[in-house]
């Protein structure tokens, strides 16, 4: 789980969307190799109100009053995609972004649609999850047939689960998922 | 506690019996810390290496 988790507004990087790209991008620098979880959260003018660097290897705490209508960005380890209780802690805390940035230099989006989450964030993790194992189960055919070793099939089938699992919710939620791979 | 593990591993999908002692006891954690209103990105049953146990 995480540690101490420091919040309270730290640097401005500027005004606008400009602003917040650019306080982004210098926060994906630093924490895309990091073999532990970090956590900041941007307001719309890319100045950063929280910040977390204290996460685990498969978790990192924040706090949720700093999540309403601003944009978060933590890393994954691993480098799946958003995991259920990612969009479940977005939802309920009303956040209007959150991205993931993979080790790998995947970058995940997640934006509110304009009408609102219009779920809670344990329907949208109940749903998540139902959709995982639906995809898993066909998943499983796939790294039984991989000529790999097993650890790669393995992760090769997480990935594509969680990233497939994603594009679905969104299509039937009407979210706006995106990613792009880092150069 | 281990009611609420039951639980837990069930809305998410997963077989309790794959956990790890060790993963038993960070569950039991996260689960007292929501309890007293902390709130995490991911956690011990979001590990892509649990799920892939199953």
């Amino acid at each position: 789980m995480g540690g101490r988790a420091g919040g309270g507004a730290s640097s401005g990087m500027g005004s606008g969307s400009r602003g917040l790209e650019r306080a982004m991008t210098a926060r994906m620098n630093e924490i895309q190799h990091s073999a532990t979880e970090h956590v900041s959260i941007f307001d719309k003018n890319g100045n950063e109100v929280f910040r977390n660097d204290n996460g685990t290897e498969n978790s990192v705490e924040f706090d949720e009053k700093y999540i309403p209508n601003n944009i978060s960005i933590h890393n994954h380890p691993k480098g799946h995609s958003f995991s259920a209780g990612d969009v479940a802690g977005t939802i309920d805390s009303n956040g209007a972004e959150m991205r993931v940035i993979g080790r790998n230099g995947r970058v995940y989006s997640l934006k509110r649609p304009k009408g609102g989450w219009g779920m809670t964030g344990e329907q949208a993790y109940e749903a998540y999850n139902r959709k995982y194992w639906s995809n898993y189960s066909k998943g499983s055919k796939y790294e039984s047939n991989y000529k790999g070793d097993r650890k790669t099939a393995k992760g090769r089938v997480d990935a594509t689960v969680a990233h497939t699992t994603m594009k679905q919710l969104a299509k039937e939620f009407g979210w706006k998922y995106t990613y792009f791979k880092r150069k | 506690m281990e009611e609420k593990i039951k639980r837990e591993c069930e809305r998410a999908g997963i077989n309790p019996d794959v956990l790890t002692e060790e993963e038993k006891k960070q569950l039991a954690a996260e689960i007292t810390a929501k309890e007293n209103g902390k709130r995490f990105f991911d956690g011990v049953l979001d590990n892509p290496e649990i799920r892939m146990r199953m």
